[in-house]
Parts: structure tokens; sequence; C-alpha cells
């Protein structure tokens, strides 16, 4: 059940609409049933999966606090990350590692392994697994108290709004919100409004920018063979802008529902695009994913406590993972690979560029300086994503061959970047949708505030105005449903 | 408080928005020019309907009501679908019968020969003009072979939103809906009608006619019972062979045992003079001049053997009315064709005599060379035979000579043709060397004219459009 679905336009008026009328001391459990319901609409076999994690983490959980002893607590963290993280592995990367056994068999002419199994990926499985994950340690850590109640921790580990894509929970947070459950103040308006704004902001993202540019991408990244270094060029800069819009919307729906329902979410972007490093770039980018691997990996390996190569080295493991958390593939680990490598290189090259600021009297407060900093990552982030959204690693080179090697500008004016599926007035629909986005991120930039909580503080016509311009262009111009044309028709008349 | 009740007032404000945005996209078209029957339906009064036509493309084309209004006052109604199946026509007639109480129900009975429409656009079609209803949500159960595109159906938005790519003045305005008729179409195109063999026509094999077909026709009979209508079933003239010739075959059999009546339209052709030349559009559609001959025998035959009230002069047949004023505007546009053919005295004459007309005359070039005897003729559309020989343009409306521009003139004329449009006239040509063709501008669309003649372009003001443009040199 996607959020951008008819489905999930039915679930969740009907959830929230039980929700608040139901006695408070129900409240977890129908979020439970929800929970497990929302989850189980893609496969009803995985319920069980999801189930096992949190019942190995919960008991992880207790059995910390019974124990004094730090060595059998360690070793208890240990069997729950060890079981977790093998689950995750079997169904997440099994084919990826034998598929690259083979490959070195082959190469060595030695009989290849068959594959036993025939694994489908469990929808959410990275982010729920991380997520309960972060309980054990905060338990190790003494940092939250052990959930005696195992429902309501298996509402935290399964809370359906940020179930299968995010953010990644910290049981600081929202275990505390779901132990409270039966006190939160449902009737708050400003709460709701705030939630089903943005809620409104996201599925606009989605359905209006995110969906609409994956038509060009996709259709560039399909016909690449016909494509020369405009195309390309554009259908990068498209990628990069359709998966912030995609991701960061799906957050926002995430974050909205939640707050409906009187739950708050850890934020997970801010305005990413306006980093002025790419260091900055992870501290605005998926933060709450970046924030689990600085708190349970980086830091855990030593951080920057260790001298400054093991800092790189710390830096690289760091992301080399965090790529392959996204994917099996080897794409990703070179996109993980990049953002390690950006960071290690700008902080290599600090002292030099230093120097060059000084030879060169650069006044690295003027707004100039900045929005080169920020071009510039918006540029390596940007090449970057080529490796996300290739396929395969030849189909990655295959692309960057096609952005180098075929320069004609005569195309960003003779109209050829419109036969890639979206024609004059839809590239007119998603640039007003992009102005918005920039809108959007601009407030986020400044005022420190989601859109929500920005709009409920304006005028109410202006307000009104937006909320309506929201919906209207999901309604309208959003990316859904059946793609109906009349000229479709061909026998027209009769 | 405050705050909730500015929320409910936003709630109401985003569903007008959404509302009125629906409306605008919404799917009004069944026959690619804006004409619905369920739209002429649902805006229609209660209990108004005598006599309803079920069926598909033959009846919107065959079958014109305007001709049973003029003849006999008889409020009959179109109540056809494009590529209409059993059980559209089933639907169609559920959602007639909640609203009206005809005396008659007249159900083509091309709907036997296929089970289901193959074409996309014909489901869409039959399921997104029908208001939402429990009839509607069935048709839709039934019409929407994939099951996961139901939601996409009840709700529509999903399938009529990407409509912001096509939208038309139409869609944003509230047309005058007779201006569409009662569910039928004008369409005086000359095509070739192919008729059907003897041996065919005089075929008597009864074929099988099928469960589905028979419980079709079994319900229909039981829907007379109980609504009180009397059911006419009717085969439209058509081309088809023998597999159909078996199942009409069936269906009649199955209706002399019911003591229903059945008029076969093909076995009728030639009484009622059918010209298989002139009288199609193509081998499965009568155009106007068929549906003339068609619908005046469905007329005298209802006005036989139906008791049925003559309403004209009652006002609150108001639509149907209209409707036959339509028509005749419609016809006009034939009856210049036809003209066109014969002479230019003949052409002018047809302007004369037509009503809400408004001309455009233009004498370009060797114009004087078309003919000694002209003058005479053009004196009728007002023209001084003095001016005659300066040339330029001239517009003539409401019966007499509006103005003159000749050929040198460098100001422009503007002109309201209806309160809807704008012509323009105005000697591009002169002024800045363009194409003569943009001389003459309606809503801002070049008008073609002729170069080196007389040209006419004629256009209706009751139907807002050219509906002839000729030139003579």
């Amino acid at each position: 059940m996607q959020f951008n679905s008819i489905d999930f336009l039915i679930f969740f008026p009907i959830v929230v609409l039980i929700y608040f009328i139901i006695p408070r001391k129900t409240r977890y459990l129908w979020l439970l049933i929800a929970s497990y319901y929302f989850y189980m609409s893609w496969n009803a076999k995985y319920a069980l999966l999801i189930a096992l994690s949190t019942l190995i983490t919960w008991v992880s959980g207790l059995m910390i606090s019974r124990f004094s002893s730090r060595a059998a607590q360690k070793s208890i963290v240990a069997l729950s990350f060890a079981s977790n993280l093998g689950i995750l592995f079997f169904f997440k990367y099994f084919d990826f590692l034998l598929e690259n056994v083979n490959l070195v068999l082959e190469r060595f002419q030695l009989q290849i392994v068959e594959n036993p199994f025939d694994i489908l990926l469990p929808v959410g499985i990275s982010f729920y697994t991380f997520q309960a994950l972060s309980y054990t340690m905060d338990v190790y850590r003494g940092e939250v108290e052990p959930e005696k109640n195992p429902l309501k921790y298996a509402l935290f580990v399964s809370f359906f709004p940020q179930l299968v894509a995010g953010p990644i929970e910290r049981s600081k947070n929202l275990l505390r919100q779901v132990k409270n459950v039966d006190s939160i103040k449902l009737w708050d308006y400003d709460r709701i409004a705030s939630g089903f704004i943005l809620m409104c902001w996201g599925m606009f993202q989605k359905v209006v920018i995110a969906d609409r540019l994956s038509i060009f991408v996709d259709q560039v990244w399909d016909n690449l063979i016909s494509c020369g270094s405009v195309e390309t060029i554009a259908a990068a800069f498209a990628f990069s802008t359709e998966i912030y819009c995609d991701f960061a919307g799906y957050s926002s729906i995430a974050i909205g529902a939640a707050r409906l329902m009187g739950f708050e979410l850890m934020e997970n972007f801010n305005a990413p695009y306006f980093a002025t490093s790419i260091r900055q770039f992870w501290r605005r980018w998926h933060i709450s994913l970046s924030g689990w691997f600085r708190d349970y990996l980086y830091i855990p390996l030593g951080g920057n406590r260790k001298g400054r190569v093991r800092k790189q080295i710390n830096v690289m493991i760091t992301f080399l993972l965090s790529g392959l958390w996204h994917g099996a593939s080897w794409t990703y680990v070179i996109w993980g690979g990049l953002h390690g490598g950006y960071q290690v290189v700008g902080d290599l090259t600090s002292p030099l560029r230093e120097k060059m600021n000084l030879l060169f009297h650069t006044d690295k407060e003027a707004e100039s300086y900045r929005l080169g900093q920020t071009i510039f990552t918006f540029l390596l982030v940007t090449f970057a994503w080529i490796f996300f959204r290739a396929e395969t690693l030849e189909q990655a080179i295959y692309f960057l061959n096609r952005l180098f090697t075929r320069w004609n500008p005569w195309n960003f004016f003779n109209g050829s970047l419109y036969e890639f599926g979206l024609d004059r007035l839809e590239c007119h629909i998603l640039l007003a949708g992009l102005l918005l986005l920039f809108c959007a991120d601009m407030i986020r930039e400044r005022k420190k505030e989601d859109l929500g909580v920005f709009l409920l503080r304006q005028n109410l016509w202006f307000r009104w105005a937006a909320v309506i311009v929201m919906i209207l262009g999901c309604l309208v111009f959003g990316v859904y449903g059946v793609d109906f044309d009349s000229t479709q028709f061909i026998y027209f008349n009769f | 408080m405050k705050k909730w009740i500015r929320g409910i007032l936003f709630v109401c404000a985003a569903v007008l928005v959404m509302a009125r945005a629906y409306r605008i996209l919404s799917w009004k078209d069944t026959a690619g020019n804006y004409q619905s029957s369920l739209e002429q339906l649902y805006n229609t009064g209660n209990d108004l309907m005598d006599v309803v036509f079920v069926g598909s493309s033959h009846v919107y084309c065959d079958i014109n009501p305007s001709i049973l209004w003029r003849d006999y006052g008889i409020a009959g109604f179109d109540m056809a679908v494009s590529g209409q199946d059993k059980d559209t026509a089933w639907h169609n007639l559920l959602e007639v019968l909640k609203t009206q109480s005809p005396k008659v129900v007249c159900v083509d009975l091309y709907a036997l020969t296929y089970e289901k429409t193959a074409i996309q656009g014909n489901v869409y079609r039959a399921t997104l003009s029908m208001d939402l209803s429990f009839n509607a949500v069935e048709l839709i159960l039934k019409e929407v072979e994939n099951r996961e595109e139901w939601a996409d159906y009840i709700l529509r938005w999903p399938i009529i939103h990407t409509r912001y790519r096509e939208l038309e003045r139409y869609d944003f305005q509230q047309y005058e809906l007779s201006v569409f008729g009662r569910g039928q179409t004008f369409d005086w195109t000359i095509g070739w009608g192919a008729q059907i063999s003897e041996e065919c026509l005089n075929d008597t094999t009864v074929g099988e006619l099928g469960e589905k077909n028979l419980e079709w026709l079994e319900n229909l009979a039981a829907l007379s019972e109980e609504k009180n209508f009397e059911l006419i079933l009717f085969i439209a003239p058509y081309y088809y062979e023998s597999d159909c010739r078996e199942i009409y075959n069936a269906a009649k059999q199955y209706a002399a045992r019911n003591g229903i009546e059945v008029l076969d339209f093909n076995e009728l052709a030639e009484e009622i003079s059918l010209d298989f030349n002139r009288d199609y559009i193509d081998g499965a559609h009568c155009n106007s001049y068929g549906a003339e001959k068609v619908t005046a025998y469905f007329g005298q035959w209802l006005n036989e053997y139906m008791e049925l009230t003559d309403h004209r002069g009652d006002s609150a047949y108001f639509l149907w009315e209209k409707d036959l004023e339509y028509y005749e505007q419609y016809a006009q546009e034939a009856i210049l064709a036809e003209a066109v053919s014969v002479s230019m005295e003949d052409y002018v004459q047809s302007i004369l005599k037509g009503n809400n007309l408004t001309c455009i005359i233009t004498l370009n070039g060797d114009y004087m060379a078309y003919s000694d005897d002209i003058g005479p003729v053009m004196e009728t559309l007002g023209m001084n035979l003095q001016d005659y020989p300066d040339g330029g343009k001239w517009l003539y409306a409401d019966g007499q000579l509006q103005f003159i521009m000749d050929n040198n003139s460098t100001d422009a004329f503007i002109y309201d043709l209806d309160g809807m449009y704008i012509l323009r006239m105005e000697n591009l040509s002169v002024k800045e060397g363009a194409d003569a063709f943009e001389d003459i501008q309606i809503d801002e669309t070049a008008q073609e004219t002729i170069y080196n003649g007389i040209g006419f372009i004629v256009y209706n003001t009751c139907l807002h459009r050219v509906i002839s443009r000729i030139g003579y040199n």
C-alpha cells in the first residue's frame, strides 16, 4: 500500500477516525493492528519477519537490563545484531553475494553455485531492522529503559507512517511517544492542520514533481543509445531532483501522517541541495540514516578520535556500508564510495584550499562564495547519483561515456528534450512545481521550520490558497491513474 | 472552537473548488463532439419523454428525435452511447427510468451480435458519463474487466484528471444543451452504404440466441411489465452478414412468442426509399438524410399504433422546440453544400432564405471575369452595382449589407458576430504583404478565401461557426 495509492486514501482516514474515537487505553493496540495490516498489504508472509525482528530485539532489551555484567550485555547485543543483520543479509544480500562468488568461480573456471532460494526482498526490511537495532543499542548504552509491554514495543518497530521508508526512528524519540500514546491530546487543531499540510506537500512532491521527472529520466536511461551530452546532463539533474522529491515527499507524508495522530517523528530532510559541502549535505539528506550510521557505526569505529588517517578510513567504511545499505549492487557501493571519497579528498585538500583563498583574497562570507559552494556540492552529488540510478555498472559507464563524448548544445534549444516523454505543457507544469519546491526549501532554510508549521502562521487566505493549490495540483497534475487521452480512441466518432 | 469552524469552512471551500475542477475535467463526450445522451438526460425535466430509443451509434445516427417532434409532437430521446453493449444498454435504460416514465422504449438489437465493446474509448464513454450511483457502480463492475481499475472508474479522478492536456472552450462554460440535440448527432456526410444481399435478407435460419442474449431480452420484457412501457425491438439499417441474420431471426422468434413488435429497417429499406449512395455515412450508419427517412417511418408507426400526446406548444417541452430549431440550423449547412454544386445563383438564394447567417463576400483579383450576369445576383445581397467593380470585402448580415471594405483600405474592421466570436477584416496582404488568407479572421483563426474570384464565407450565429466556404473563379 503506497502512500500515493487509493488504498491508502481509504485506509488512512479510517485508521485516524477510529483512533480518535476509541478509548485511550486501546489506541496503541489499534495502531499496531493498522500497522500490521498496512505492512501485510504488500506481502502477508513477511509480517512474520518483522514480528521475529521485534521479538528478538524486545527480548534482547529485557535481557540486557537483567544482566549487570557488561560482557553478558555485550554478548546479547552481539546476538541481537547478528540475528537481525543475518536476516537482513539473507533477504537483501544473499543473491548479490552468490552472484559475486560465482563470478570469481567462473574466473577460475570452477563450478558455479546454484541459488537454492527464490528470495523476494521484504518491503522496508532495511528500515525496520535498523530501527529495532537502535533500540538494542540504546538499552545497552542505558539511554532508554527496556520496554516491558511487547505490543507497545511492536508498535514502535512497525509504526505504519514510517515503516517502509523511514525516517528510521530512535527509541529515545518514538518509543517514548508510543509509551505515552494514551495521554496524547488528539483534538489539537494546529497540530492536525500542520500534519495535513505536510502530507499534502509530500504528496505534491511525489506525484507532481518526482513522478513527472521520472518519465523523462526513465526515457533517457532507456534510450541511452540515442542520447548525447545534453540529454544525459538534463537526465542527471532531473534524477537529482526526482530522488529528492520522491524520498523527501515520502518522508513528509510520513511525518505529516504521524503528526496528525499526535506523534512527532524526527526530521529526515533539511533543504539538502542548499548544502555548501558534502559533509553538510549528509547532515541534511536522509538525516535519520546518516545519524544512525554516525551513532552506531562511525563513532564506535573511533570516529575522528583516533587520528587523521583512521578518521578517513572510518569515513570510507561508513559510506561504503551506507551505499550497500541502499541496495545490493556495486553501483550503490560506488555511490557510497564517491561520497566517502568526496569527504576524504575535501578534508585532505582543505589546507590547500585555505591557501588559495588567502592568495586570491576570497571573501568566504560573500553570498557568491556560498552560492559557488552550493553549486559545486550539488554537481558532486548529481554526479554520484548517476551510479545510484544505473541498474548495472556497465550502464553507468555507458551513461558517463555519453555524458562526455557527445556534446551538441543546440539540443538545449531545438526542442529535442521534449521528445523524452514531457512535452512543452508538461515541462511548464514541472517548472511551476519546481518553483514551489524552491520556495518550500527556502522557507526551510531561512525560517528553520517545515511547511506545515510555516503555513499555519500565515494569513488565512494565503494558507487556504496554498493548501488548495497543493491538493488541486496533486489531483489534476499528479502522475497517477489511467493515462487517459481522447486521441487514443481509434474509433473516435462511433 | 473558532479554529474548528474555520477548518470546516476550509473543507467546504476545497470541496467547491474541486467540484468546479471536476466539472471542467469531466468526460463530456460520447462522439468526439461534446454530445452526451446522459448529459442531456440529466438536464431534462422529469417525466417528459414519451419514447426512448436505446442503442449504440446506430441509434444516435439513424434516429432523429427532431423529426418526431416536428411531425407529431412526440417527445423522443436517444439514450445512445457509442458501442453500447447489452450491459450498458440495460443500465442506461435504468438510468432513464429513474426520472422518466416513457410510454414506449425502442431497443436496438445490434447489441445481440457482440458481447463486449472491444474499444477502450467506448468503456470510458459508457462508464464516465453516468452520475455516480449504485446503477453506475454496477455498470462499472460489469464493464471494467480489470478489478484493480474499479476504484479508478468509481472515483473517476484517476481517469479524467489527465484531460488537462486536451481542454477546450466547452469544458469551461455551460453550453446550451439543445445545441447537442436530444441524444442524436447531426451529420450530412455522404459516404457509401452497402446493401445486404437478398440471400442474407431472405435467410430464415434461426440461430442460437445464447444465454446472455436471452437473459437480456427477458430482463427487458420483465422491465417493460414492471415499469409499464411498451417494448419495441428494432434493427437499424446497416450492413451485416448471415451470422448476424441468424441471431436476429432468433430474436424475432423470441419476440413473436412474447408479443413484442420488431421493426427491421433492413427489410424496410426499399419501402422507406433508403438510398445507399446518399443516405449513409458508411456501411453501418445513416447520415441525417437517412435518419430523416428512418425516423419518419418510426414516427408514422408510433403515431398509428401508440397513443402518444402531441406536446407541441407545451412550454415544458422547450428542449424539444430548441432541438428542432438547431436541427434546422444544421440543415442549412447541407442545403448550402448542395446549392454549391448547382450554381452561384442557387447558393446566394440559399443564403437569402436561411436565417441566423452572416456572410462575408470577398471580391479579389480578376473576379469580374467570373460572369457578366453576376450583377443582379449580387444586388440581392444588397450590393450596389456601381461599387461592385471596386472589389473588396462585403459583410452581409441580418438581411442587409452591413459594411464594405475596399481592397486598398488600411484600417481594420472588427465585428461582433454573435456575442461569442469576433470577426476581424483587415487588408494585411496590402499592408504587410501577408498571405491573403490572413485577411479575414474569426476568433483569431484565419479564414481561407479565394485569391482570384468571388468568395463566400457563411457563418451561422446560432451554431457559432462557419458552415460554408466557397470560391467562384
